[in-house]
């Protein structure tokens, strides 16, 4: 059960890290380089919003959408004969959701503290917008961007109230390492619990460490 | 015509541009105090500010055309900065960090360029450097490489905001005698903004002067004076080709006395209107070295101060106080001496 859990929740983060990577990108360099007051506070509180909502109730509304009365899953049953709820899709789903302030907001941050005056020069120098996000925006910010991704994939690893909602308890399908240690708890299995205890806090320590690293490289870059 | 034509306004809550310029395939200069919107102006030539009606042309291109307040309109005209084909060189050399100098210049050129980057790299003298990161440069060097730059996207006119402000005399000198050289070497017209006068007189040939957003005069940049119409304090500037003794000047045969010997017959004089002393009698044992008799030309009332235009065998103004005019009841056509110390003739080097 606890190798099957790890490889699950490695495989569901990095899902879910995947699904986040163009949706941060794309929310950052609107925030930061669009300069409409009111569309930059709507997304705003669309990215904070789920930071400070209780996972659960992130799960909750995600069953509601997608659930096959809700107006997704409807959708998706009916067009593609796809169902989200209970399945692994749906713990990558609620792993994306409740991880995702997390990662815009660390891009926002490096994006924010790209010199502009760099971009304009670049235009000028007959660089189009896709040459220019490549070869300057993402190359000066790409430490403090690896850093966001990281934080969001580290949130994705323990991620718990909005999978157990959205997708449910399913060993193979969506019992990652948080609700194997929950179910290790409610069934009394002490050697599965210290197993999974050791992962899990492997896990968590490697991702913050790299993050710690790559956060200190990202600020000696904009300070030099 | 002349060869960048700009005919533009664009306002801002606190602020309205409104100039129209025509600017020769030389250097040319735009002056004025900071705030009066001579980097907009360089903005919208390059793209980056879309003025709300006017229109933009180098050399019969269109860069844009906006003859109404809604951009979508379908006879406006508004390109992108990528398709401008205008360098832009920024106070700050702005070096890309994670390119060496090589990948910096090679940015933007393109094969089909009449100019190879070696050609480039010669003439900016910087064959040293290419290997080297923007880190390891010095403020001089690094915006000879973003000049470098700049030149080698082959651009029609090469707009420079400010791009000697943050270095030293010499690396100053230096940039600026690049300038020259590229201008004359590739015969590309550069657009120079600065607030400094001295750099302006030194390498423009034709100077726009831009106060409050409005174009307040054009002229040959060696008979260039400015006059703020505000109470800011301005310098009285001399162009001297030759005529150098020991530590004087000459200005229109006038022997001027200052503190230290010159370097080179090229330079600029500027004498602050502030440090300027009147008086209407002859003054005996008096520490400054340049006393003049000459004629009061005009008066000028300001805000807070008096300006005295004055003729000692050359125009030379002088700001002074509301009380001492009154008390000392000048008026035109007054005889009155000029006075100033040697230390107060500042000296730039062309």
């Amino acid at each position: 059960m606890v190798i099957e859990s790890l490889i699950l929740t490695i495989q569901v983060s990095i899902y879910a890290t995947l699904l986040n990577i163009p949706l941060a990108i794309l929310f950052g360099l609107i925030i930061t380089r669009y300069k409409s007051k009111s569309i930059n506070l709507t997304l705003d509180v669309l990215i904070s919003l789920p930071l400070v909502l209780p996972p659960v109730l992130s799960g909750y509304f995600l069953l509601v959408i997608f659930s096959p009365i809700g107006f997704a899953g409807a959708f998706l049953d009916r067009v593609l004969g796809v169902e989200i709820v209970f399945t692994k899709m749906a713990a990558v789903l609620a792993c994306s959701i409740v991880s995702f302030p997390l990662m815009a907001r660390a891009v926002i941050i490096a994006f924010d503290s790209v010199n502009r005056d760099l971009e304009k020069i670049a235009r000028s120098l007959g660089a189009g917008y896709i040459r220019m996000f490549f070869t300057v925006t993402l190359r000066e910010s790409k430490y403090g961007v690896i850093a966001g991704i990281l934080l969001g994939f580290a949130r994705s690893l323990g991620e718990f109230g909005a999978t157990i909602i959205f997708a449910g308890n399913i060993q193979g399908i969506s019992r990652t390492i948080p609700l194997a240690i929950f179910q290790s708890i409610q069934t009394g299995n002490d050697n599965d619990l210290s197993l999974l205890i050791f992962c899990s806090v492997g896990l968590g320590f490697l991702s913050v460490l790299i993050n710690y690293f790559l956060i200190n490289k990202s600020t000696r870059n904009n300070k030099g | 015509m002349g060869f960048v034509n700009i005919d533009i306004t664009k306002k801002y809550p606190d602020f309205v541009l409104k100039c129209r310029l025509d600017f020769n395939n030389k250097i040319n200069g735009i002056f004025g105090p900071s705030g009066s919107g001579k980097s907009t102006i360089l903005n919208c030539i390059a793209g980056f500010v879309a003025p709300d009606i006017g229109n933009i042309k180098i050399n019969d291109k269109i860069l844009c055309k906006i003859s109404g307040s809604n951009l979508l309109h379908n006879d406006n005209i508004l390109l992108n900065p990528e398709h401008r084909n205008v360098g832009y060189v920024t106070q700050k050399p702005n070096l890309f960090p994670g390119m060496n100098v090589d990948e910096n210049i090679r940015y933007g050129y393109k094969d089909e360029y009449l100019i190879s980057v070696e050609e480039i790299i010669d003439t900016m003298n910087i064959k040293n450097l290419i290997h080297r990161y923007p880190n390891e440069l010095s403020g001089g060097e690094a915006q000879k490489v973003s000049i470098a730059r700049a030149l080698a996207s082959f651009p029609s006119v090469i707009l420079m905001d400010e791009p000697v402000s943050e270095l030293d005399l010499k690396s100053k000198l230096m940039v600026l005698g690049y300038l020259k050289k590229i201008n004359e070497s590739f015969s590309i017209p550069i657009i120079y903004v600065s607030h400094d006068i001295s750099e302006i007189v030194s390498i423009c040939d034709k100077v726009a002067i831009i106060e409050y957003g409005q174009v307040k005069d054009v002229k040959n940049s060696q008979s260039l004076t400015y006059f703020p119409s505000n109470d800011e304090e301005f310098e009285n500037i001399y162009v001297i080709n030759e005529s150098i003794s020991g530590n004087s000047i000459f200005i229109n045969n006038i022997r001027i006395n200052t503190l230290h010997k010159l370097k080179s017959a090229n330079a600029v004089i500027l004498i602050p209107s502030t440090s300027i002393i009147l008086s209407k009698y002859a003054l005996n044992h008096i520490d400054a070295e340049n006393v003049f008799l000459g004629k009061i030309e005009n008066i000028k009332l300001m805000n807070c101060k008096v300006r005295v235009f004055c003729n000692i065998g050359f125009d030379i103004v002088s700001d002074i106080s509301k009380n001492s005019f009154k008390k000392m009841n000048l008026n035109i056509n007054d005889n009155i001496y000029v006075i100033f110390k040697s230390e107060n003739v500042k000296i730039s080097y062309i």
